[in-house]
C-alpha cells in the first residue's frame, strides 16, 4: 500500500469545525465558549469526568481518507481532473491543475500564510488573464472580518475553474470518501459537506469582495462533490449541488455568532484545541442546554444528559417533549401524571393535552 | 396531530417507567424460524463493504464470514460469494437451492431482519459493488446475483407496509412507546434494555445508557476498532500480500475472533427481537395477512420474474433489474411517489380495521368520525349520523367511508354539515354482509337507529395506483414542477476508473 501521508496540521479546519460546531446547537453557551475560543469538547469532557469515552474518529477512516485526498492530486491532479472531464464539468480535453498544499500535507508550499498569499495571488491573475481552466487543490482563504479568534482560516479541498462567457467562474468542491449512492446516498452526510461547501462560498464572495474582484470573477452557487464509488477507491464526482442557501446559512450563522461572541474575551487554545486552565473553566462554567443535537456531535453529551435527567428536564426524551411540557420540568409532569393537583394554568393545560380526546367524549 | 400523539405516549412511559404497548395488535409480521433469516455486518470504519457477515435463522448458530482486511478486494469478493449463497438459496434462488427437488416453483415469502438503518444501507453498497460488476474472476454470476437480491431488498424496504425487510428497532417501535427520544430509538441495545427485567424506571434507564456504549451500527466503536484490531491488521498485513495467507494464519484468526464477537452480538439482539414480539400476548393484527400477501406478489414482480427472466436467456423477454441510483428523473419519482402513497394506504387500510389504537389516532388525524346513526332511511339507502369526534373531521362529499372493524361495509357521503355535526351517507349493502356478529344487519334494519359507529376514510388505493401508472406513460406530466425538473440524472455505473485499493 502507499505510505500513508502524515497527518494534516490540526488548525487546518478549525475555522470550519469550530463554526459547524457552534451551528449544530447555537443554544447551548458552553458551545458558544468552546468554538470561539477553540478549546475542544472532547478534552472539556474529560476534564470533567476523567473516564468520559474517547470518541472521534475511526482510525482506518481517517487513513482512507488521507490517501483517497493524496491519491487524487498526485501526478498533477490526474485521477480528479480525470473523473471530473468525466462528468464534462471542463471545455478544454487537457485542464491545468495547481497544487496549493502546504508541505506538511504533502504538498509544494511552505505554510498557511504562503497558501494564502498564492490563492489570492491566483484570484489576481485569473481576473485578468482567462487561459486558466482547471483545479486548484487546497484554495486556502482567510476570512477578513473575523469572529473567530485569531482569525478565520478556511482550506477549500477543490477549487473549479472554467468559462462561461468569456468570464472566469469558480466552484468550490469537497472531497468525501463516503460512497456515492445516487439518490440514496447518505442524507446526513450530504448535507454536512453541502453546509461545509456554503461557508467556502460565503467566505469566497467576502476575499473576492475584498480583492476588489467580485466584477470580474464569477462565484458559482453550484458546487460538487467527489465522493468514493462503493467498494472502490475510485472518484466519484457529483456535480450540480445547489449552495445558494448554504451560503446564505453560512453568512447568517457568521453574524449571529460575531453578535453572540461579541462580549467575550480574546483568549484563545492553541491548534490542538488546548488550552489554559483558564479556558477549560470558561466552557465549564457557561449555561448548557441539553438538546437531542447535541448526541451527534459533542462529546461531553453523556454527561449533560446525566444533568438533565437529575434536573428533570424534558429534553431528556427529546426536544418535543421539551416544547410539549412548556417550561414544566420532567418531574412535575410526572407527579401530575400521578394525580396531583394541578397549581396554575401551564400545568392544567398540560394536563388537557395529555387526555385522550377520545376519552369522556359523550 | 399524529406527532403529538407520541410525545404524549411518551411522556406516560416515562410515567411508567416502561415501554408501553402501542396498539392493541402487533402490527409487524414476524414469520417462522424457516421464513426469517437475520443477517448482521461489521464493516471496517471508512469503508463500504463489510468486513464480516452473521447470517441465520433464529434460534439457530449463526454462520460468521470474515476476512482479515477489508481493503482487499479479493478476499471480500471471495467472502460474499459464500454469503451470497445462503441469501440466494433463502429468497428461493433456483440456481442456489441445496435440494434441486425442493427448489421453488414460485416466489414464497420470505424475510429478512436486520439490526438497524446501517446494514440496510450496507446491502445497497453490496448491490452497488457487485449489481453490474464487468469483474473477470470465478463465480461473479453468484455475485452478480447477491447485488441484485440486495438491490431489490433495498427497493423493497423503502415501500411503506411491507414486510420482508424487517429494521429490528423499526419493528419494535411500530409495537411500542419507549421512553427516550426519538433519536436514541435506532440502538437497538438501548431499546431492548429498557424491556429488560429491571424493577425501576432508574434501573432501566441506567441499563438502557450502558447498552448504547456497545455499537450495533455496522461500523466499530473508533476506541474499540483502535485498541482491539488496529494492532492486529497491522500484522496482518506486515508479510508481502502474496505471502500473508500463508504467514498470517493465527493472526487471521485472531481478528476473525474479535469481528465475530461483534458480529454474534449484532446478530443475538435481533433473535431477542423476536422472541419479544412473538411472545407479546396481544398478537398480530390480522390484517398483516393481507399485507405480507401483497408484498410476495410485490418482491416476487421486483425481483423473482426478473430471476426467471434472466434464466430463461430468452432475448425478447430480458430481465428489468430496477436501477441501484433511486429514481431517474421527474416522471419516475412522481410514480414512485404515488406508488409509495398508495403502498401506505393500503398498509392502514389493511391493519387500522384490525386494531383500536390505530382507529383513534386516525380519529384524531381527522380522517374518520365517531358517529351515532339518527335516521334511517328510504329502506336503508340513506342514513343519517350525528358526529362527537372529532370537532372537524375531515370528509367529502362524495367521499367513502368504511365502518371500523368491517371494511367491507361502506358507505358514500352524501352531505356535510359541520355547524349541526350531523353527515348523510349511503350504505353500499342492503343484505346482511357478515353472517354473524352485531354487523350481521341489512342497510335497512331499523335497529342502526341509536347505534355509535366509528367510521373510517376509505382510502382509494387503487386509484392512487392507476394514478401512478398514468403519470409513468406519460412523456411530460402536466404538472408544470415535474416538467421543469425533466433532465435526468446519470442511471450509469461508472467503470472505476483504476479499481485497486492498493
Ligand atoms: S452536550 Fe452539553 S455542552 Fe455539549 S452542546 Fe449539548 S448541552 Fe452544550
Amino acid at each position: 500500500m502507499n505510505p500513508v501521508p502524515v497527518p494534516l496540521p490540526a488548525n487546518r479546519r478549525d475555522t470550519r469545525r469550530r463554526f459547524e460546531q457552534w451551528v449544530k446547537h447555537p443554544g447551548c453557551g458552553a458551545n458558544l465558549v468552546s468554538a470561539v475560543h477553540n478549546v475542544k469538547m472532547g478534552a472539556v469532557a474529560r476534564r470533567e469526568n476523567p473516564s468520559a469515552p474517547k470518541e472521534g474518529q475511526s482510525s482506518f477512516a481517517l487513513a482512507r481518507g488521507r490517501r483517497f485526498e493524496a491519491g487524487l492530486v498526485a501526478d498533477n491532479g490526474e485521477r480528479l481532473l480525470r473523473a471530473m472531464s468525466a462528468r464534462q464539468m471542463f471545455d478544454r480535453p487537457d485542464p491545468h491543475f495547481l497544487d496549493f498544499r502546504i508541505s506538511i500535507n504533502g504538498g509544494p508550499l511552505a505554510d498557511i500564510d504562503d497558501a494564502i498569499a498564492h490563492t489570492e495571488k491566483f484570484l489576481q491573475v485569473l481576473a485578468r488573464d482567462r487561459s486558466f481552466e482547471g483545479v486548484v487543490s487546497s484554495a486556502t482563504l482567510r476570512i477578513p472580518k473575523g469572529v473567530m479568534l485569531p482569525e478565520a482560516t478556511l482550506i477549500i479541498d477543490a477549487l473549479a475553474v472554467t468559462m462561461v462567457d468569456g468570464r472566469p467562474t469558480i466552484s468550490v468542491g469537497e472531497i468525501k470518501t463516503y460512497a456515492d449512492r445516487g439518490g440514496h446516498t447518505s442524507k446526513s452526510d450530504l448535507a454536512h459537506a453541502r453546509a461545509q461547501m456554503g461557508l467556502y462560498v460565503h467566505a469566497l464572495a467576502l476575499v473576492l469582495e475584498q480583492l476588489d474582484l467580485a466584477d470580474d470573477i464569477v462565484l458559482s452557487l453550484q458546487g460538487f462533490l467527489v465522493l468514493t464509488h462503493p467498494g472502490s477507491n475510485s472518484p466519484a464526482v457529483r456535480v450540480g449541488e445547489d449552495l445558494r442557501y448554504q451560503a446564505e446559512r453560512a453568512r447568517k450563522g457568521f453574524e449571529l455568532m460575531e453578535a453572540a461572541a461579541s462580549e467575550m474575551s480574546d483568549l484563545v487554545g492553541d491548534d490542538d484545541g488546548e488550552g489554559s486552565t483558564s479556558l477549560f473553566d470558561m466552557v465549564l462554567a457557561a449555561p448548557t442546554s441539553f438538546a437531542d443535537a447535541c448526541l451527534s456531535f459533542c462529546e461531553r453529551a453523556p454527561t449533560c444528559y446525566a444533568k438533565a435527567v437529575a434536573n428533570g428536564d424534558g429534553a431528556v426524551l427529546g426536544d418535543d417533549v421539551d416544547r410539549f411540557l412548556n417550561g414544566l420540568s420532567l418531574r412535575r409532569a410526572d407527579e401530575l401524571l400521578g394525580g396531583a393537583r394541578p397549581r396554575n394554568d401551564v400545568e392544567r393545560d398540560f394536563l388537557r393535552r395529555m387526555k385522550n380526546p377520545l376519552d369522556g367524549v359523550s | 396531530m399524529t406527532n403529538e400523539i407520541r410525545t404524549t405516549r411518551r411522556l406516560r412511559a416515562w410515567h411508567e417507567g416502561r415501554p408501553l404497548p402501542r396498539g392493541e395488535k402487533v402490527n409487524v409480521h414476524v414469520g417462522d424460524d424457516d421464513e426469517v433469516l437475520c443477517l448482521s455486518f461489521v464493516r471496517m470504519g471508512g469503508e463500504s463493504l463489510p468486513w464480516g457477515v452473521a447470517v441465520g435463522h433464529p434460534h439457530q448458530e449463526p454462520r460468521i464470514f470474515t476476512v482479515p482486511d477489508p481493503r482487499d478486494r479479493d478476499m471480500v469478493a471471495d467472502m460474499m460469494v459464500e454469503v451470497g449463497k445462503v441469501l440466494l438459496e433463502h429468497f428461493g434462488h433456483p440456481s442456489f437451492a441445496s435440494d434441486e427437488d425442493e427448489a421453488m416453483t414460485m416466489y414464497e415469502f420470505r424475510q429478512i431482519w436486520v439490526p438497524g438503518v446501517s446494514h440496510l444501507e450496507l446491502l445497497h453498497s453490496i448491490a452497488f459493488a457487485y449489481a453490474r460488476t464487468a469483474w473477470e474472476r470465478p463465480e461473479v454470476e453468484v455475485l452478480r446475483a447477491l447485488g441484485n437480491l440486495a438491490n431489490c431488498l433495498f427497493v423493497e424496504a423503502q415501500r411503506p407496509g411491507q414486510q420482508t425487510v424487517v429494521v429490528a428497532p423499526h419493528a419494535l417501535t411500530t409495537a411500542f412507546d419507549f421512553p427516550s427520544s426519538p433519536v436514541r430509538q435506532a440502538h437497538l441495545g438501548h431499546l431492548l434494555a429498557w424491556m429488560g427485567r429491571e424493577k425501576s424506571r432508574e434501573s432501566r434507564l441506567r441499563a438502557a445508557t450502558e447498552a448504547e456504549n456497545l455499537s450495533v451500527a455496522t461500523t466499530l466503536d473508533p476506541e474499540f476498532e483502535r485498541t482491539r484490531l488496529e494492532s492486529l491488521v497491522e500484522r496482518w498485513n506486515a508479510p508481502p500480500r502474496d505471502q500473508r495467507t500463508a504467514k498470517g494464519k493465527r493472526v487471521a484468526r485472531d481478528i476473525d475472533n474479535v469481528v465475530a464477537e461483534q458480529l454474534r452480538h449484532r446478530h443475538a439482539l435481533v433473535v431477542r427481537t423476536i422472541d419479544v414480539l412473538r411472545r407479546d400476548t396481544r398478537g398480530a393484527n390480522p390484517g398483516l395477512a393481507e399485507l405480507v400477501r401483497i408484498g410476495t406478489t410485490k418482491f416476487a414482480r421486483l425481483w423473482w420474474d426478473q430471476v426467471v427472466r434472466e434464466r430463461s436467456a430468452n432475448p425478447d423477454e430480458r430481465p428489468y433489474w430496477p436501477g441501484l441510483r433511486g429514481d431517474n428523473n421527474a416522471r419516475q419519482a412522481a410514480f414512485a411517489y404515488q406508488q409509495r402513497v398508495a403502498s401506505s394506504r393500503q398498509a392502514l387500510h389493511s391493519l387500522v380495521h384490525g386494531d383500536r389504537t390505530l382507529q383513534e389516532e386516525e380519529l384524531q388525524r381527522g380522517h374518520g368520525v365517531r358517529a351515532k346513526v339518527v335516521a334511517v332511511e328510504a329502506g336503508g339507502a340513506r342514513w343519517t349520523l350525528v358526529y362527537d369526534f372529532p370537532s372537524l373531521p375531515d370528509i367529502k362529499v362524495g367521499g367513502s367511508m368504511a365502518i371500523a372493524g368491517a371494511p367491507k361495509m361502506q358507505v358514500r357521503v352524501m352531505a356535510v354539515s359541520n355547524s349541526d355535526r350531523t353527515i348523510v351517507v349511503a350504505p353500499n349493502w342492503s343484505a346482511p354482509k357478515n353472517s354473524t356478529g352485531p354487523l350481521a344487519k341489512r342497510a335497512g334494519d331499523p335497529t342502526w337507529r341509536g347505534r355509535q359507529l366509528i367510521l373510517i376514510e376509505d382510502f382509494p388505493v387503487h386509484f392512487t395506483e392507476s394514478s401512478s401508472y398514468r403519470i409513468l406513460d406519460k412523456t411530460e406530466s402536466g404538472f408544470d414542477i415535474l416538467d421543469h425538473f425533466r433532465h435526468s440524472i446519470a442511471t450509469e455505473i461508472v467503470e472505476p476508473i483504476d479499481g485497486g485499493d492498493e
